[in-house]
């Protein structure tokens, strides 16, 4: 009988949460390993062709060298489409190796897409190894945030907390990434959650993929997912620095963006391997073109340092006022930089 | 006397309207807020929140101009309706934003809709509201008032930095096509999706404009562009969306509107079509 409860509540585990990583099976990171960045950006309104593109134009920078993540952010309106970009990057990466979610826009150092446009980030190297976890049901639909917004918050920090206990932090955890589905100013519960797990020490970097109900979408484990959030822990060789500034009119947009960029460049005493945004959409929407902000961040860096971007309903980092603590904020754009460590 | 009449004069002049902005996104998700002033100088303006709101700095210099805000702390209500006190004076401002959306256009205001942010208001007793989405192909308006209407008049706009303007007008009539009106032109597309039904005393007008069709407009996430309404009614009457929108007395205007057959304001000075608006990403 005590078996049979047992199993019963494993099933239950199981049904409540995914634990299954996605990527290659763990293999710890290598001290003095390499730890690489990579991106791609296409724009193709047959989403599997964009996703395939996007995923041979990286595959084709990295040698053939399988990553140890691939992130792809992608700007299509309906889940159909959101399905074929993500089984487009799988052509290329294998099944259920490809990380994807919704976004407003992206950019990376070659510059900035917004609708039918897809970019991938991927980290490669055997500096680095990586965990993920897909949360528990966020079930945000079960309260009115306007009529019992405590409960309604809760749900966040619940969903989070859960998630984060199935994915621990190991002695070289150097981040954790969170794509999540959680519109500011929601995701700072969600970051109350993980930090209840991890502390508030941790960096944490991420964006929520909220464009409306119906087109929030996660890709997770070939499949997409909503009203959950992804966590992707970052293990290996390398240091990771955070900041980000807040704007709401277009020069104060550009302005934060470039300076964002350049204080995390002073911070690198040692070789860049990349940065990743995450920017606020309606930041997007005070720029006169979308190629403006992805300048004033390639300016700040420096030429040659790959980096990615994304407009997104929300974000998750270090802000000039957090006192090196990440939080979920909106008008932001926050950005996370890897150095190597050789 | 004879110093003090005209320093009477000058300030009758000087002083402005000042008015509450609406907010073109959710303010939970920590905007900056304006007030405007019209027609003359006000050279500070006390701002009270509504309760339960925080703002930063309550207290705006202001000039002949706008002033921003900082939404610090906020939170939505159903209804739409934030009351501030602007100078001692109550003002009502709303969320004025068409939330990110695909909606179906079949006249019967799908669930999809409630997923909108809802301007209402009543004209003569009869309620009329207005639900807006918009996504990267197209923007989507849906139309619902009470008694009988002949069609839903449409104003977009947009200013350039170089001072210049985009103005698009569009006519979506219970029965028939949507006519676009440039100049003195009417022409019938059938680019615009557009279905109506009336129902026990309710009309629903919902439209699905391309885009392509409002150029110069963009529609992106926290991205403004200016947009009213006039809905006219089967008995003549009007209903002005910009009685809604807290607008200053000297953006009521005869002849601003264009004119149709089924839309047809002309003598009536209704207010003009440059009230901010704004897209946003969710009201969830």
């Amino acid at each position: 009988m005590n078996r049979f409860i047992s199993f019963a509540a494993g099933l239950l585990l199981c049904a409540g949460c995914s634990t299954v990583p996605v990527q290659k099976p763990y293999v710890p990171a290598v001290k003095g390993g390499d730890v690489r960045i990579f991106t791609s950006l296409v724009q193709n309104k047959d989403a599997f062709a964009a996703g395939r593109l996007a995923g041979l134009k990286l595959q084709q920078q990295t040698g053939g060298v399988e990553p140890a993540l691939v992130v792809l952010a992608e700007c299509y309106a309906d889940k159909k489409d959101k399905e074929a970009v993500l089984k487009g990057a799988e052509e290329v990466f294998g099944k259920g190796r490809v990380i994807s979610f919704a976004v407003y826009g992206m950019y990376t150092q070659d510059g900035a897409l917004d609708k039918n446009g897809t970019a991938i980030f991927a980290v490669v190297g055997n500096g680095t190894a990586v965990r993920t976890v897909c949360s528990p049901k966020i079930n945000q639909a079960a309260c009115k945030p306007l009529e019992q917004p405590e409960a309604f918050y809760a749900c966040f920090t619940n969903a989070a907390t859960a998630a984060s206990r199935n994915l621990p932090v190991r002695e070289d955890t150097r981040a954790v990434l969170v794509l999540a589905d959680c519109h500011s100013p929601r995701n700072q519960f969600l970051v109350d959650g993980l930090q209840s797990v991890y502390g508030k020490n941790l960096p944490m970097a991420g964006g929520s993929v909220n464009k409306n109900v119906g087109f929030s979408w996660l890709g997770y484990n070939g499949s997409l997912v909503n009203d959950s959030a992804v966590l992707i822990a970052l293990d290996g060789a390398f240091r990771v620095y955070q900041f980000g500034e807040q704007a709401r009119d277009n020069a104060a947009v550009l302005k934060t963006a470039e300076n964002t960029a350049s204080v995390l460049r002073g911070q690198v005493k040692g070789e860049l391997a990349g940065g990743l945004f995450f920017d606020c959409a309606g930041r997007k929407g005070k720029l006169e073109s979308i190629e403006e902000e992805q300048a004033a961040v390639r300016k700040g860096l420096g030429d040659g340092v790959p980096f990615f971007g994304v407009w997104c309903a929300g974000e998750i980092g270090c802000a000039d006022d957090s006192a090196g603590v990440p939080v979920g904020r909106g008008w932001h754009i926050m950005g996370t930089v890897f150095e190597r460590i050789k | 006397m004879r110093v003090l009449l005209p320093f009477l004069i000058v300030c009758a002049a000087c002083a402005g309207e000042v008015r509450m902005r609406n907010f073109t996104v959710n303010p939970s998700t920590g905007p900056l807020g304006a007030v405007d002033v019209y027609d003359g100088r006000v050279e500070k303006v006390t701002v009270v929140p509504p309760e339960g709101w925080v703002i930063e700095p309550g207290v705006l210099d202001t000039g002949s101009g706008t002033a921003p805000f900082r939404v610090v702390k906020a939170r939505e209500v159903p209804e739409n309706a934030y009351v501030f006190t602007v100078n001692g004076q109550s003002q009502a401002v709303s969320v004025v934003s068409a939330p990110y959306g695909k909606l179906k256009i079949d006249g019967r205001a799908e669930k999809m809709w409630d997923d909108g942010i809802p301007l209402s208001w009543e004209t003569n007793g009869k309620k009329t509201t207005l639900r807006m989405f918009w996504n990267e192909d197209a923007v989507y308006a849906a139309i619902e008032a009470e008694g009988e209407i002949k069609a839903a008049q449409l104003f977009f706009g947009f200013r350039r930095k170089d001072g210049t303007e985009v103005r698009h007008e569009l006519v979506l009539p219970v029965k028939g096509k949507c006519v676009v009106l440039s100049g003195t032109a009417a022409q019938e597309t059938d680019e615009v999706s557009l279905e109506s039904r009336t129902r026990k005393g309710q009309t629903v007008v919902e439209a699905a404009i391309p885009v392509e069709l409002l150029k110069g407009i963009r529609f992106d996430a926290g991205r403004e562009f200016y947009f009213s309404m006039l809905v006219h009614g089967a008995d003549g009457s009007i209903r002005d969306l910009g009685e809604r929108l807290n607008r200053p007395e000297s953006a009521r205007k005869k002849g601003f509107w264009r004119t149709w057959s089924e839309a047809d304001c002309s003598g009536k000075a209704v207010y003009d079509g440059w009230s901010i608006f704004g897209c946003c990403s969710s009201i969830h």
